[in-house]
């Protein structure tokens, strides 16, 4: 298929899966399409990052939720906030920027002392190290009270983020009737997402890429070609990790409050489906994946309603994931290279 | 600068019980084409993966270039100038042939993330002289025509013309070939010698092991023939053919 093609296809299931979206909700889809923009630009970042360890370079990271805290950890707890059961107001902090930074640095660095030691390690060996190095994070981040707040989690570090909002999102959210602060993140998520973008497009043919392509095919033959493999592993290690903590860092902006529990394994999981439906390997394939994924997350709700009747909460709950689950089987027995992905470079074959 | 680019003393490798290389004294002289023949699990392909830091030696020392090569990363063996090939054809084979060789020749400054992130003139000046290289390999080895396929749409063949493609665009010192013919049709087996003829012609030097003795016999200046680990002789085609105890080893020892 040719990359026209593809496109084409992506955009008509974002429009479809939209118009879905205002054809079952009657009050408020506004507010739903805002929401939903929001979760799907923050997401696609994330699996920018993981698209650079897998598709790009083969590593199987099943720890991506780590370095999205790390990341957010680090750039919230150095801004003025609130942490923990008593909850007092620590009003010094770096400016925003420079926390910004020093937290996708923080998630780098995260990056390289996961991958130090587990980075000599191939497929499947490598994906258990880094679920279990993700799980270190979350529970030490949730006994660390006095630092992270532990269960209570961090509030009331929202503000040095929206005193920059622009003035005219403020008449743009009362004109759509959505939060002004939520279009805010989804505003900034989704400029970074294009700036991303612009950066990967640049890397991926570039000498540097291809390295990382020739790493993912077969490291024997880089090594014997005079090529450090390690290092190049550890570089797409730690340029994904600082790309997810980003990801991380919009997402408690998002939320408004960062709590230890966003980042449980399910949100790897996520992470991999979006990449899975965009296409493993294709630079677009996450903005398309998490479209979707989001707008078939919060549409599950009603499609779980229309097959049964009284159901709860926690049953529709339920059902969503199967309905998620029949997505991504769906579209690997039609589409196996996902939205974007070339059949040429299908990457579902791991070694 | 002494006559001999490999020097090995007492290169010795077990695994497990298992005595699997132990040679005393062996070199190479330069600008030959050496053939390294022995019968299965001689231990032919451990020497390669023991000189070029693939696998670690129990003890002893090689000599590149004069340089002690003992214990050094694979990589860095590479960068010296000591570039082989796998026995399995290793290419890409989700990049296509001329991304197969463009890698291999890429430098290392070329390789840099900051480089290709900021893509200076520089960089997009040595990725196009490096097409031109690659092109000039690829019309060499006849897979000109196949440059934009993907590596993996290639035959058996071809994927053993692109590994040779692959290593001689670094223009090493000694290339080590683990069985560049296996697998190969005698035309195209034809092509590939007289390719690894050309190498040696341009001061190459060419260590290669190799199943099929009519061909090393017509190539090879200098045949070493390993059995259960150990050099049990060497010398040139017409010493080798009439060495008793090359015979034995392959067809083993007569009754009589």
């Amino acid at each position: 298929m040719k990359q026209r093609k593809r496109i084409l296809l992506g955009l008509f299931l974002v429009v479809f899966s939209i118009g879905m979206i205002y054809f079952l909700n009657d009050e408020g889809p506004t507010r739903i399409l805002v929401n939903l923009m929001t979760f799907a630009g923050i997401y696609s970042i994330s699996a920018i990052g993981l698209n650079i360890h897998f598709g790009w370079t083969g590593m199987l990271n099943f720890g991506h939720a780590a370095f999205m805290g790390i990341g957010a950890y680090t750039t919230i707890l150095l801004i003025p906030h609130a942490a923990g059961r008593e909850g007092s107001i620590n009003e010094e902090g770096l400016p925003l920027f420079i926390a910004i930074i020093i937290g996708l640095v923080a998630s780098a660095l995260f990056g390289l002392l996961v991958g130090l030691p587990a980075i000599r390690l191939r497929g499947d060996y490598l994906a258990i190290v880094t679920i279990a190095s993700s799980e270190i994070f979350r529970l030490v981040v949730r006994d660390q009270e006095n630092l992270t707040g532990g269960v209570y989690g961090v509030i009331s570090f929202s503000d040095i983020f929206q005193n920059i909002r622009p003035k005219f999102l403020e008449d743009l959210a009362l004109n759509l009737d959505v939060s002004a602060g939520q279009l805010w993140v989804a505003t900034v998520s989704w400029l970074m997402v294009i700036l991303l973008i612009l950066i990967l497009k640049r890397l991926q043919n570039s000498p540097w890429g291809r390295a990382l392509r020739a790493v993912r095919e077969d490291e024997d033959a880089v090594r014997a070609l005079g090529k450090n493999a390690v290092w190049l592993k550890l570089q797409s290690f730690m340029l994904g990790a600082s790309i997810a903590g980003l990801s991380g860092i919009l997402l408690a902006f998002n939320y408004g409050t960062l709590q230890v529990e966003y980042f449980v394994p399910l949100l790897t999981f996520y992470i991999w489906a979006i990449m899975i439906l965009g296409g493993v390997g294709a630079i677009s394939g996450p903005i398309f994946g998490s479209i979707l994924f989001w707008a078939f997350i919060s549409e599950t709700d009603q499609i779980a309603a229309l097959i049964f009747e009284n159901a709860d909460g926690q049953q529709i709950a339920g059902v969503r994931f199967m309905l998620v689950g029949l997505l991504i089987i769906g579209l690997m027995i039609l589409r196996p290279s996902g939205i974007m992905g070339k059949k040429e470079e299908l990457l579902l074959d791991v070694k | 600068m002494s006559n001999n680019i490999i020097e090995i003393k007492n290169l010795k490798k077990n695994f497990g019980g298992l005595k699997a290389v132990d040679i005393n004294n062996l070199n190479f002289e330069r600008n030959k084409i050496i053939s390294l023949i022995g019968p299965n699990g001689a231990g032919k392909t451990t020497f390669f993966d023991l000189i070029t830091g693939f696998t670690k030696q129990d003890s002893g020392s090689t000599f590149f270039d004069g340089k002690n090569i003992s214990n050094l990363e694979s990589y860095k063996i590479s960068r010296l100038g000591m570039v082989r090939t796998f026995q399995l054809t290793k290419v890409f084979d989700r990049m296509t042939v001329n991304e197969n060789v463009l890698f291999s020749a890429s430098s290392l400054k070329n390789d840099r993330f900051l480089n290709s992130l900021m893509k200076s003139s520089i960089t997009s000046n040595a990725e196009k002289e490096l097409n031109d290289k690659t092109a000039e390999i690829l019309n060499l080895v006849n897979l000109y025509h196949m440059k934009d396929s993907y590596a993996r749409e290639l035959s058996g063949g071809q994927k053993k013309l692109l590994e040779l493609a692959r290593v001689i665009v670094q223009q090493p010192k000694i290339l080590l070939l683990d069985e560049p013919l296996a697998g190969v049709n005698p035309k195209l087996s034809e092509d590939i010698l007289s390719l690894i003829g050309s190498f040696a012609k341009q001061g190459i030097s060419i260590l290669m092991v190799e199943h099929n003795i009519s061909a090393v016999m017509k190539v090879s200046d200098h045949i070493v023939v390993l059995a259960e680990g150990s050099v049990i002789a060497e010398g040139n085609p017409e010493e080798i053919r009439s060495n008793e105890n090359v015979v034995t080893a392959y067809l083993g020892k007569s009754n009589d």
